[in-house]
């Protein structure tokens, strides 16, 4: 997992990402602590699992052997935000593995267990920490759905919907799926949002073609985006998207 | 984390970004530790995360992860 730090504010950071389409994880407003604090950008740390640093330096000369050495051994986590490492401490062998298929990203198939075994009252300790891990995993869930929430106040609708999406996809037949069908469909019906989405949808596919073809050849589409869904969140990017396409 | 390869260009493209040398912040000029490998990387503070969906990063979320931190700016 790469994760980028910036101690810049969230306008000049947010907008940065967005104009150079960047996909790794990126935060605003950081500060740098401890073994992490230092003169030069950019700098870069190579953190083992067991939480130490192995390696510093220039990220032009972070080869991939020192990443494939890190990685030597490392139980792989799926590539997928349903993939949860929980914070409380399982030592029972059964809620081990509860937090295993957590990490595997298979987070319906987890809470069911841990419920399962919460409610075995000949569970022992183990139950005890199924229960607190059922308990975090709804949190989590929870979490997802403010993320989601957060998105769409945003007018990032495809990021917003996909998350609502994935949600009731994995807890399908689970009464954590039904309200956020409901608010699925809520989104679907309302004339605004179904166009913000539709906005988002177009925008999107321009910008793919964009980081193939660059934005000066994105402009006609980006004026007709404009006029087409006057308004939307997705109109006001395609606005800044334009300037910056006419420069181009 | 899967494929470093895509992870290293990511790196390295945002390294030329940032490329100028300058001090991050004005508090770390005075004291950069000099041989860190080895020590227990601090808890991540920051305030907006982008492109990021799930757990906040925390030592905890990234425990049992290989994980890359990148200082860096966008002038």
């Amino acid at each position: 997992m790469v994760l980028a730090l910036s101690d810049e504010s969230d306008e000049l950071v947010g907008e940065y990402v967005d104009d150079m389409g960047l996909r790794v994880r990126v935060a605003a407003g950081a500060v740098a602590q401890g073994p992490f604090m230092g003169n030069g950008v950019p700098r870069t740390y190579v953190v083992g699992p067991d939480g130490k640093i192995l390696w510093k330096g220039h990220p032009a000369s972070l080869n991939s052997g020192v990443l494939k050495d890190a990685l030597k051994g490392v139980k792989k986590s799926a590539n997928t935000y349903l993939a949860f490492n929980p914070v409380g401490e399982y030592t029972e062998k059964d809620a081990i593995k509860l937090v295993d298929l957590g990490l595997e990203g298979k987070l319906a198939k987890a809470l069911k267990a841990a419920k399962d075994l919460a409610a075995d009252e000949a569970g022992g300790p183990a139950s005890v920490q199924a229960n607190a891990y059922a308990g975090e995993v709804e949190g989590y869930v929870t979490l997802l759905k403010q993320q989601a929430e957060s998105f769409i106040t945003k007018r990032e609708m495809v990021t917003g919907t996909e998350v609502l999406k994935t949600l009731a996809n994995e807890f399908k037949g689970t009464d954590l799926a039904p309200p956020i069908e409901e608010r699925l469909k809520e989104i679907e019906k309302d004339d605004t949002l179904s166009k913000e989405l539709e906005a988002d949808v177009a925008l999107g596919k321009l910008k793919e073609a964009a980081i193939k073809k660059g934005w000066r050849k994105q402009a006609k589409k980006l004026e007709s985006l404009i006029k087409k869904y006057e308004g939307t969140g997705a109109a006001t990017k395609a606005k800044a998207l334009l300037r910056k396409a006419n420069s181009e | 984390m899967r494929t470093p390869l895509p992870l290293l260009a990511a790196l390295v493209c945002l390294g030329a970004m940032g490329a100028t040398a300058a001090p991050w912040q004005p508090s770390f000029q005075d004291e950069e530790p000099t041989d860190v490998v080895g020590v227990p990387a601090p808890e991540l503070q920051a305030r907006t995360w982008y492109n990021h969906i799930g757990q906040t990063p925390t030592l905890a979320s990234l425990s049992g992860k290989v994980w890359v931190v990148e200082m860096w700016a966008t002038w």
